[in-house]
């Protein structure tokens, strides 16, 4: 296995816990209408955290992050991988930053019902994180794409 | 997943014939990962015109005795 894959491999799995948990966490937030601000921003600074000490960690052990990798630059097959990685991944990105935009936008109205206390905070929260999500789920399909060219390589 | 390119190589015989060079003394020596070198010699990656060059020089042959074009019909029905 290439480092790069293992990198990729490093980074879905991360990906999936870490991001999975705060999504979790976040939506079952909503779901009992305890929508906190300072403990949801505090939770997000800590998964960022976490997410780059464990993949930068995982790296290392798996001797991925030496020197000579860090130096070495991705051959033509790699690049050629990472190039349609990017290609899928900005094409899912562009087709769920407005979905999500839409959704947010279709459903203020219900959030601020939702979250009498605080609607306008609430509505906000939601909504960056419907978009932080996209990008979260981005993310992983390039990573994932990355997986699939390097195993039909292999 | 795309059906395999009409082109077969003979990069396994000539690392053998190179005194057993292992895919990785290839890959060093055209600036590549071995991950890549195994693809190009399984065809499931076909290089670019420069590195079919680089393989053909570090054997010392000229590139048609590193890649053969063989055409579908060429492969299934020599008649």
């Amino acid at each position: 296995m290439s480092p790069r894959e293992r990198t990729a491999w490093i980074a879905v799995a991360c990906t999936i816990v870490v991001w999975g948990y705060y999504f979790a966490a976040f939506w079952m937030d909503v779901a009992a209408r305890q929508l906190d601000g300072q403990q949801i921003l505090i939770r997000f600074v800590a998964c960022m955290v976490v997410s780059l000490v464990v993949m930068i960690g995982l790296n290392m052990a798996t001797g991925v992050m030496t020197r000579r990798n860090i130096e070495t630059h991705p051959d033509e097959m790699e690049r050629q991988i990472e190039g349609r990685a990017d290609r899928i991944g900005f094409r899912v990105l562009e087709a769920l930053v407005p979905l999500a935009l839409i959704a947010g936008l279709l459903s203020a109205g219900r959030i601020a019902e939702a979250f009498p206390a605080d609607p306008g905070g609430s509505t906000a929260l939601i909504f960056a994180n419907g978009v932080l999500a996209v990008i979260v789920f981005t993310e992983l399909v390039r990573e994932l794409t990355h997986i699939v060219g390097f195993r039909s390589a292999a | 997943m795309p059906a395999p390119p009409p082109i077969s190589n003979t990069i396994r015989r000539l690392r053998f014939d190179a005194g057993e060079m292992t895919q990785q003394q290839l890959a060093d020596r055209i600036g590549m990962t071995r991950q890549t070198v195994a693809a190009i010699e399984q065809n499931k990656y076909s290089p670019s015109l420069e590195a079919a060059f680089r393989i053909a020089e570090v054997f010392g042959v000229e590139i048609g005795d590193v890649f053969q074009w063989t055409p579908a019909a060429r492969r299934t029905d020599p008649k």
